[in-house]
C-alpha cells in the first residue's frame, strides 16, 4: 500500500511540479492573528499566529496556536463544512491552553481563503441556495487523494515547529465533514498519528469502495467517536459497523451516542435548528470535549 | 475560551521540507 501511494504520488507530481522542485520557504507566516476577544480561564499564556502551508495542490492559510513557552504534542484540527473562522480559533486557543501545539487549516484553501462563510449562525440549511455554496468547498477536500496529501503536509509543518515535541503523537480531532478527514489523517500518516477524534462526523460509513470505515485496518491510532442522536437515527448502523471495523483491525475505538444532541452540537457558532432551538449543546459539548482530551492525555504521551 | 494572556508572534519563516521527502519520512515505503 505505501508503495503505491508513493508511486501514485510521484505520478501526481509529474516533472515540473512540485516533487520535482526544490521547493523550500514553504510555510510563511502570514500576518499576526488579533486575540479574537473571547478570553478565559487559559491554563497558560497561548500565542497565535496565521501562517500558509505550501502542500502539493498549493498554499493553505492556517493558523497555529501553542503555548507561549515549552515543547508539546501536535494536533491538527479538521473543520467542520463552515471552516476556518473565529469559533475554530477559539476550539484550539482553548486546546492550546492545555498544553498543545494546535493547526488549524483552511480545508477549503483549493478554491477560497478563509473565513469562506460570513456568519454561519445565520446559514441556512433549508435554503438551497445557502447549500450550494458549501458544494465546491466540500468538494475541493474531498477530491480523492486531497486529504491525504494535505494529512503529509500538515504533519510536516507540525514537526518542523520548535513548540512541537516529535517525540511524542500526534493527535488530531474532526468536527462534522472533519470526522472523515480526521480518519483518513490517521491513515495516510499511520505511524505518526497517535489519537482520533470525531464529533457528529458526516460520511464515515457509507457503501462505497472508499467509505472511511474501511481504513480501519489502516489506522493505528487510538479513536473516539462522537455520534449525533439525529445522525444515529438516519444511519442507526453506521456505529456497529464503525465498532466492527476497528474491532476487526484490533484497535477497538471508543463510540459513543449523544441521546440529547444534535448534529453540530460541539460548535458554538452553529446556526438554530429548524424548531429554533440551537445546535450547541453546551453540556454535551463539554462532555465531549473532556473525552477529546482524554484521550489526548492516554495516546499522545 | 482559552488564551485569556494571548501574545502576538512576530513574523516568521517557517521552512519545510521537501513533501515528497516528508511522505517518506512519514509514511517509509515497504
Amino acid at each position: 500500500m505505501a508503495d503505491e501511494r508513493h508511486d501514485q504520488y510521484e505520478k501526481d507530481n509529474a516533472p515540473g511540479e512540485l516533487s520535482r522542485r526544490e521547493f523550500v520557504a514553504l510555510s510563511v507566516a502570514a500576518g499576526l492573528a488579533a486575540a479574537a476577544g473571547s478570553a478565559a480561564a487559559a491554563d497558560v499564556p497561548v500565542t497565535e499566529t496565521n501562517v500558509q502551508v505550501q502542500t502539493p495542490d498549493g498554499v493553505c492559510d492556517a493558523v497555529f496556536i501553542h503555548p507561549t513557552t515549552g515543547t508539546h504534542p501536535g494536533v491538527l484540527v479538521w473543520p467542520d463544512a463552515f471552516g476556518l473562522r473565529p469559533t475554530m480559533r477559539d476550539i484550539g486557543k482553548r486546546l492550546a491552553a492545555e498544553g498543545y501545539a494546535v493547526l488549524i487549516p483552511n480545508p477549503f484553501y483549493r478554491v477560497a481563503k478563509a473565513p469562506v462563510i460570513d456568519n454561519p449562525s445565520s446559514f441556512n440549511f433549508q435554503n438551497p441556495t445557502d447549500r450550494a455554496k458549501l458544494t465546491p468547498l466540500m468538494g475541493s477536500i474531498n477530491a480523492p487523494g486531497a486529504a491525504e496529501k494535505d494529512a503529509v503536509a500538515f504533519m510536516a509543518f507540525l514537526d518542523a515547529q520548535p513548540q512541537v515535541n516529535k517525540a511524542q503523537k500526534i493527535g488530531t480531532q474532526g468536527y462534522c465533514m472533519g470526522g472523515r478527514l480526521v480518519m483518513k489523517t490517521a491513515a495516510a500518516v499511520p505511524d505518526r498519528v497517535g489519537a482520533g477524534a470525531s464529533f457528529h462526523g458526516g460520511g464515515l460509513v457509507t457503501n462505497d469502495p472508499d467509505s472511511p470505515h474501511l481504513l480501519a485496518p489502516q489506522i493505528k491510532a487510538k479513536m473516539y467517536f462522537g455520534i449525533a442522536a439525529n445522525d444515529d437515527m438516519q444511519q442507526p448502523d453506521a456505529k456497529d459497523k464503525l465498532r466492527e471495523a476497528f474491532t476487526a483491525a484490533k484497535n477497538p475505538a471508543e463510540i459513543e451516542v449523544y441521546s440529547n444532541a444534535q448534529h453540530g452540537w460541539c460548535v458554538p457558532d452553529m446556526p438554530k435548528q429548524a424548531n429554533g432551538e440551537p445546535i450547541y449543546n453546551k453540556p454535551d459539548a463539554e462532555r465531549a470535549r473532556s473525552k477529546l482530551v482524554a484521550l489526548y492525555k492516554a495516546a499522545l504521551a | 475560551m482559552g488564551g485569556g494572556h494571548q501574545t502576538v508572534a512576530p513574523a516568521n519563516l517557517i521552512i519545510v521540507q521537501n513533501w515528497l521527502e516528508e511522505l517518506k519520512r512519514l509514511v517509509p515505503p515497504k
